[in-house]
């Protein structure tokens, strides 16, 4: 074949070059191979796009981990991940995306196929449809320039020579005396490459070298006429290009030898420019996949979401198995119960074990039996908040709480109140300020009790006196004409309130260690943070205390400091 | 000439996202608390990370971006330079943010849990609300062979005319990983009767995702091919419990047994579904399974009727130390507690449903439904497009 032999200087394809991307197997592994062969064929095609058929054959050393990824270089960013095909020993393989480490390249995981160590593979890599990557010869308009240089690894990875095969297959239906071949890479054994047609009528120039190595940067190079392909898929060199001048080199340059008053704007065009071009920052932001509200907790387990006070939480048991005539009060302070046999119906699981705890004399054995009932209460209730918003949860159960008081607050009547009150006293309890509001809702009149008072408050003659005074129920008659036990809605207040502090003192004896005893079994702190990223800083998370769940233990830590 | 500015700009191209693409990171043997990551980057540069298998965050940009470095176990000092190249910020923004946001993933790796929207204040998304590339698991029905004895109706094994080969499963399972897909579950029909189940198994676990097996557990009674199975590195499995067949106890007890010599790396849940047979003595399976050191229940009904004690078992299980599990591919798996609690709310928020978003079923000869017993043909994984089979999951074909 009868082809010009063409000379090109560096600088007109100097831009482009600095385009073409290291190829480096991913970081933060030994890697150590050899490349025995690489073997590339870049098809110019006459639609101005670049196809590459990329063949890699690697041995890895054996003391290295294997060969799990390949990233390959590309010309440019004008290429799609989708237009690719890989193998691995004949192998299809389906991990082929952009690089995150070559800047613009392609990062084949290799995945099962990977090379172990010691042993030799071929990997086959193709891509059709890069732009962008024809010039105008500088010599001669008339002609583009196709220049091209094989994705190369990092040295600390490579030994060895390769024996590198570089083939162009010019655009199609060319005539042989029309493209140039440009020079070989300098120290090749051939200063001109091969000239042949390839199956399709193609040329084809071919560059070997049999001792080359798999780390340096070889450039190829040809030029075909413009006509050949769509004069918009050449681009023209601009005057930096044309010079061969890096114009990050200039900058740089010009600081260093003092023309930077002469050029002060490009410096602040080209920081600019820099700033422009980087993505905008949001703080980073997570959302987690969670449902909402989770609703038909009881309000003993609502209790325990909304970190209320230990002996508060176990008061409410006391009033629901009361309520629900399993047990009897039979002695206020110290506290004793009598156990109903046989079992109503309906208790739940931590009903029982509250009973199981009261049935035992000795106070030590007592307290670390409720201790167990509590613990296994507030697993209970992490486990069924589990997948729901705790945040969205509570604010639920505030409201309802709010709810039962405005439902207490709009009867009209004493006993209407006094009805309402009783079916949603035990959501009542949960206020904060239970006490206060009770004595407001009833300052002017009496409370009826509930019919399961008197299990609760046995007759006044054995009742002993609490902190706070408690009048005696006093009667009146009802429409049927049985007469309903009352109390001024203060003393009923002092009475609950009254209940809580004997529980706290003759069951549960010190509440902070009871407390604590419970909560470094629900809440054990948080390991510390094993990441290597901890610097020391303060976290962006909201946590106030070391909760881990369901947070009777936020509650817990907080209640011998005043709830 | 072009002009500077032109010149410039065309020099400096846009700094684009990171990369679309799967990334996976596993805490070395040696790590007490034995975790995975699997981080997708999605195409318009935000990122689902995804915890375990189990816990779903959906990250902005920069969160994705963090997580990437996370996941690649970059140096601090390089996220740092390399965020700071890459965004319009300041370093001690970036310092900042980074340390703060490494702390909440650790933070929600390590403390069992712990509930990041009230303690780490994340927002919460409603499960599935969001289209992402790709699901969060497939569900491989290896086979709808049964084992002898078992009534033959408890699989569609009319819906298919052949099983898939190995190397067919395997090439299903690449494109799974390459799609994005971080988790898969075998199931059947019974997957055990695969002969080539621990191979695939092996070959799933070897790219990097993680493996559930869904079987009736008999086959797991054999100590040599449970081992093998558990070599093969499946992550957790889930026995459908048969009450009344002895072998089902017998492979749990097995399976307690294997799981404390292999240091606790294999979560293990049982599946009960309550019938009219058994609801009366739900409370007492429960309590037995409990016995037998299992620490996760699945639960369903196949009854609509049965809600009502379905729920009621749900909370006898919230009092043992059981953990309820639900979303699982399992036949009435949308009569589970969860799914039948949502329903009941008057005011509930919009849900949606797993099949189909977060979750795809691949039948023994590779065609793809959205769920078990959804019979909505999506395309088949071996000869159609990906994109095209997601497209049309996601509604949009």
């Amino acid at each position: 074949m009868n082809t010009k032999k063409k000379q090109r200087v560096l600088s007109i394809i100097f831009a482009f070059i600095l385009l073409f991307s290291l190829a480096v197997p991913v970081l933060a592994q030994t890697y150590a191979f050899r490349l025995d062969r690489q073997t590339v064929h870049a098809y110019w095609e006459s639609d101005g796009t670049l196809s590459l058929q990329y063949e890699f054959v690697f041995s890895n050393e054996s003391y290295a981990d294997p060969i799990d990824y390949v990233d390959v270089g590309m010309p440019n960013e004008n290429f799609s991940s989708g237009l690719t095909y890989a193998e691995v020993n004949g192998t299809e393989i389906y991990h082929i995306t952009r690089s995150a480490y070559v800047e613009h390249g392609i990062e084949l995981g290799l995945g099962s196929m990977a090379i172990p160590p010691g042993q030799t593979g071929t990997v086959y890599f193709e891509i059709d449809g890069i732009t962008d990557v024809l010039y105008f010869d500088s010599d001669d308009d008339g002609y583009a320039s196709a220049v091209f240089s094989p994705t190369w690894f990092g040295s600390e990875y490579v030994n060895g020579s390769t024996d590198l095969t570089v083939i162009f297959h010019l655009p199609p239906g060319l005539s042989p005396d029309v493209p140039r071949w440009h020079k070989s890479p300098r120290g090749w054994p051939e200063e001109e490459p091969v000239s042949y047609f390839d199956d399709q009528g193609r040329i084809v120039y071919e560059w070997r070298n049999l001792n080359a190595n798999g780390y340096t940067q070889y450039l190829f190079g040809a030029s075909f006429p413009a006509e050949s392909v769509p004069s918009n898929t050449i681009i023209k060199p601009t005057f930096w290009e044309n010079i061969g001048i890096d114009p990050d080199d200039v900058f740089a340059g010009l600081c260093v030898t003092g023309f930077l008053s002469l050029f002060i704007a490009i410096p602040v065009i080209s920081i600019r420019s820099s700033n422009k071009r980087k993505l905008k920052y949001l703080p980073p932001k997570l959302a987690m996949e969670g449902h909402g509200i989770k609703r038909g907790l009881t309000s003993i387990q609502a209790a325990i979401l909304l970190e209320q006070p230990m002996e508060k939480i176990m008061t409410m048991v006391l009033f629901a198995v009361v309520k629900k005539g399993a047990a009897k009060v039979t002695k206020r302070d110290p506290l004793e119960l009598e156990i109903i046999k046989p079992k109503p119906e309906g208790l739940r699981g931590y009903e029982l074990d509250f009973l199981a705890g009261m049935k035992e004399t000795a106070k030590a054995k007592r307290s670390k039996t409720l201790q167990a009932m509590m613990v296994q209460l507030v697993k209970s209730v992490t486990k069924s908040m589990k997948g729901f918003s705790q945040k969205e949860t509570r604010r639920y159960y505030e409201k309802i709480i709010k709810k039962a008081w405005s439902q207490v607050e709009a009867s009209d009547t004493p006993q209407v109140k006094s009805e309402m009150y009783e079916k949603v006293m035990e959501w009542t309890m949960l206020d904060d300020n239970y006490d206060d509001r009770t004595r407001r809702t009833f300052q002017d009149t009496p409370v009826f009790l509930p019919t399961w008072w008197g299990s609760y408050s046995p007759s006044p003659a054995s009742r002993t006196s609490g902190p706070k005074p408690v009048s005696a129920p006093t009667s009146r008659p009802t429409p049927g004409g049985t007469r309903m036990p009352q109390l001024p809605g203060s003393d009923f207040a002092a009475s609950v309130v009254t209940g809580v502090e004997t529980f706290a003192s003759s069951v549960v004896g010190n509440v902070n260690d009871f407390t604590s005893g419970v909560t470094k079994k629900t809440n054990p702190l948080p390991k510390p943070s094993k990441s290597s990223y901890s610097s020391g800083r303060s976290s962006g998370g909201g946590s106030s205390c070391a909760c881990a769940c369901a947070c009777a233990g936020c509650a817990c830590a907080c209640a011998g400091g005043g709830r | 000439m072009n002009k500077p500015d032109n010149f410039i700009s065309k020099m400096f191209a846009p700094i684009k996202p990171l990369s679309p693409g799967i990334y996976h990171y596993q805490a070395p043997p040696d790590n007490p608390d034995n975790y995975r990551l699997h981080l997708r980057i999605e195409p318009d540069g935000n990122g689902l990370l995804v915890i375990n298998a189990s816990t779903v965050l959906h990250l902005n940009q920069t969160a994705a971006e963090y997580a990437y470095h996370i996941v690649n176990q970059t140096p601090e000092k390089e996220v740092i330079s390399s965020v700071k190249r890459r965004y319009r910020t300041k370093r001690e923004e970036v310092i900042n943010d980074f340390t703060s946001f490494s702390k909440q993933i650790d933070l929600l790796i390590h403390t069992i849990d712990l509930e990041p929207v009230s303690y780490l204040e994340f927002e919460r998304q409603a499960p599935y609300s969001r289209q992402t590339s790709a699901p969060y698991r497939l569900d491989c029905a290896l086979t709808y062979r049964l084992p002898e004895g078992a009534s033959q109706d408890a699989a569609p094994i009319k819906r298919v005319d052949r099983e898939l080969s190995t190397e067919e499963w395997k090439s299903i399972i690449d494109r799974s990983w390459a799609a994005g897909i971080p988790h898969l579950i075998f199931t059947g029909g019974e997957p055990t009767l695969r002969e080539d189940l621990v191979e695939l198994i092996a070959y799933a676990e070897s790219l990097g995702q993680v493996t559930g097996l869904l079987t009736n557990g008999i086959k797991l009674g054999d100590t040599k091919y449970l081992q093998a199975v558990l070599e093969a590195g499946l992550d957790h499995v889930m026995i459908l419990l048969e009450p009344d067949h002895d072998a089902s106890w017998d492979s749990l007890a097995s399976f307690s047994y294997w799981k404390e010599t292999l240091d606790d790396d294999i979560f293990v849940c049982v599946h009960l579904t309550i019938t009219s047979n058994n609801h009366a003595a739900a409370f007492e399976l429960v309590d037995k399974l409990a016995q037998a050191g299992v620490s996760a229940i699945s639960l369903s009904t196949n009854d609509p009727a049965l809600t009502s004690q379905l729920e009621e078992v749900r909370e006898h299980v919230d009092e043992q130390d059981i953990e309820l599990i639900w979303d699982i591919p399992v036949p009435y798996s949308n009569l589970n507690p969860v799914a039948l609690e949502l329903e009941l709310d008057d005011d509930k928020e919009e849900t949606f449903q797993g099949a189909g978003r977060a979750w795809l079923y691949v039948e023994p000869d590779g065609d793809v439904l959205p769920g078990q017993g959804i019979n909505h043909l999506l395309g088949n994984f071996l000869n159609d497009q990906w994109e095209s089979i997601w497209a049309k999951a996601s509604g949009h074909d």
